[in-house]
């Protein structure tokens, strides 16, 4: 193992050409210790699938060189997808610029590291107030394009950025036929929780304090684990091809583009650490390990969504009261639905504009384009065939994302989806078991006659305490859902 | 040149070897035994399998490649409410979960739903274990097969593109 850091110069001379970006025609031309290459021009190599070691290694620099199975299609591996099994990682594309590199491996940097005037057209735009002007871009007009879309939502409703994301996702063409059909959409939502696809509400959050709070409940369409939002954590949806699907392309190239502001002062809140990916996907602190962005993945006819949530300056302890169940209520249900799997985690300390921009060059680096000058309309930015929209406006929403919007606050998707479970009570009061399916109460088993009346009702102490007499109601509806007022939850 | 070229043959035959070797019918399960036959088996470039007998009844599941790919599945969404109705060919049929991923499950034809597979509610890890076979999803009756389905060899090449 050769750590590239101890390499004499003449091997970082090869580094720096294996990790720039040539053209594989260009590089068969390359003869070492010939013409010097110009930098940034691709480079693609066949990797070894087994390779995981965090640093480059040449077993045989031969081997590397004269090597022609390189093709485009096997490019050189990277550093941030080592988690992954040998197979993906064999069909993982990962490239990394001379920067990255030489950042990586803490080389000296020149000023020109990144493009300081990039970033502050970027903030402009952001900061741009769209509303006082005339032709602002919608959404329905841009959903269908072929090539990729970037949108940054600033509105900060949970449900209503979950809406955009699903119509953004549904209306992007299949990229099976349109091989550079991509979505980048970047929103922050006001304090909310949300769960996976198949998870059970009433197993994962505490009703009590959501309804207190009067904390939103939403359930999403992607799987995993249950999250707790608000505004100091910011959400990115990567939509991509089905084939090409990879639970860490996007958070490479993130944490790739987020790592070289560490340490820098660009008149914006730096990341406070290195970050890397693990292999279920989240994007970890490097050091600590300590969860910074949780993932869920959605996959559909040749489409795959990536969404991530990265904890930016996130209350993390004001928000944890909503997940804590007592061991009474976590043993009382009982189901196969998806657990959701507590980890410890931390604020990354960046700002939202510095975490915007990386996110927009880590999609621009994957997808890039042809380079030509930005041209700004009013809420859109167009980057050779790349565009970024910005939506602020309810009336530049098409009636479709209102529509799904209604849907995820009904009762009948937020609870009624939760798969099939039981609810059991025995304590010294009651003895009672009730299965419940598609939020409905199928079953009851109990000794006290009053129980049937339950059945065919919905599993909600607001549609049972009428059929019920005291004190076998307060009991019922408490051990139900602690008599959850669900308007306050936003569900209807 | 041609020590570069075989060594990327070494690596990829086994990969299209095991693949080859995995896209098969579990022979001792009901999706093989259900008849006398002849079984048919298809794809679809959704990752899907059928395998059709000669009464009509036809199980589909999800293939051994989408199953490797996504991982270890934790819960299996069944179209319960479908049983007894009729579904289109690419209707959502169900959604596998695995490791926070919820993959969409597409009828690969037009046909009724007779039967899901409940087995699945207790082990969704039978999708794992034996995805073309105990893992199957959904039991159809169907009428005569769509031309647009994928063989047992153009599924492999659709792979081998991939």
């Amino acid at each position: 193992m050769i750590r590239i850091g101890t390499l004499s110069s003449r091997y970082l001379g090869y580094c720096r050409r294996l990790y720039s970006h040539t053209p594989f025609d260009e590089y068969l031309d390359f003869t070492p210790g010939g013409m010097a290459l110009e930098e940034e021009q691709p480079v693609t190599v066949t990797h070894d699938p087994f390779d995981f070691s965090n640093l480059p290694i040449f077993k045989d620099k031969n081997d590397v060189f004269s090597s022609s199975s390189a093709t485009p299609n096997r490019p050189l591996l990277g550093d941030t997808n080592l988690s992954m099994s040998p197979e993906s990682v064999m069909q993982e594309p990962i490239t990394m610029t001379t920067e990255d590199f030489m950042r990586k491996f803490n080389m000296p940097r020149s000023d020109q590291s990144f493009d300081k005037k990039k970033l502050e057209r970027f903030s402009l735009f952001l900061r741009t107030d769209t509303q006082a002007r005339q032709h602002n871009t919608s959404l329905q007009d841009i959903a269908r394009i072929t090539s990729p879309l970037m949108v940054v939502s600033e509105f900060n409703n949970p449900r209503l950025n979950l809406a955009i994301e699903k119509y953004i996702y549904d209306q992007m063409p299949d990229p099976l036929a349109n091989a550079r059909s991509r979505r980048l959409l970047l929103y922050k939502n006001t304090p909310c929780v949300v769960i996976g696809k198949n998870q059970n509400p009433f197993r994962e959050i505490n009703f009590r304090e959501a309804t207190i709070r009067g904390i939103p409940i939403l359930r999403r369409y992607s799987g995993g684990g249950t999250v707790v939002h608000d505004l100091g954590n910011f959400n990115f949806s990567y939509m991509s091809s089905r084939q090409s699907f990879s639970r860490v392309e996007f958070t490479s190239a993130l944490n790739n583009e987020i790592n070289q502001f560490v340490g820098l002062d660009v008149g914006y809140d730096a990341p406070k650490f290195l970050l890397t990916t693990n292999d279920r996907g989240d994007i970890v602190n490097s050091s600590s390990l300590k969860k910074v962005s949780g993932s869920a993945y959605q996959i559909s006819r040749g489409k795959s969504l990536h969404h991530g949530t990265m904890l930016l300056n996130s209350d993390l302890e004001r928000l944890s009261a909503l997940l804590k169940l007592t061991e009474e209520r976590k043993a009382s249900i009982q189901d196969k639905s998806t657990d959701s799997i507590p980890s410890p985690v931390e604020n990354l300390g960046m700002s939202d504009v510095l975490f915007q921009f990386t996110a927009v060059e880590a999609f621009k680096k994957l997808h890039p384009t042809d380079g030509i000058e930005d041209m700004v309309y009013d809420n859109l930015v167009v980057q050779g065939d790349s565009h970024i929209l910005k939506l602020n406006e309810v009336n530049d929403l098409p009636k479709e994302v209102l529509e799904i919007q209604h849907e995820l606050s009904t009762w009948e998707w937020t609870i009624g989806k939760t798969p099939k479970f039981q609810l059991i009570v025995n304590d010294e009061e009651f003895q009672y078991q009730m299965t419940v399916e598609k939020g409905l109460i199928t079953e009851v088993d109990s000794a006290e006659p009053n129980f049937k009346a339950l059945i065919g009702l919905p599993f909600s102490s607001e549609k049972i305490s009428h059929v019920l007499p005291d004190p076998l109601k307060s009991h019922v509806t408490w051990h139900v859902d602690s008599n959850t007022n669900y308007a306050q939850l936003g569900i209807s | 040149m041609i020590s570069a070229l075989s060594r990327q043959l070494v690596k990829s035959t086994p990969r299209l070897f095991l693949r080859h070797q995995s896209n098969v019918l579990n022979p001792k399960s009901v999706v093989f035994t259900h008849s006398a036959g002849p079984v048919v088996l298809k794809f679809t470039d959704q990752h899907e399998w059928l395998s059709h007998h000669p009464d009509g009844t036809t199980f589909v599941g999800i293939t051994k490649y989408a199953s490797d790919a996504l991982g270890d599945t934790t819960y299996i969404e069944l179209p319960h409410d479908s049983v007894g109705g009729t579904v289109s060919k690419g209707d959502v049929i169900g959604s596998v979960e695995s490791v926070k991923s919820a993959s969409e499950v597409y009828s690969p034809v037009d046909g009724e739903i007779v039967e899901v597979n409940t087995a699945l509610e207790e082990n969704p890890e039978l999708v794992n274990k034996d995805p073309m076979g105990d893992g199957w999803i959904v039991k159809m009756k169907v009428g005569e097969l769509d031309g647009d389905l994928l063989s047992e060899e153009d599924y492999i090449k659709l792979l081998q593109e991939e």
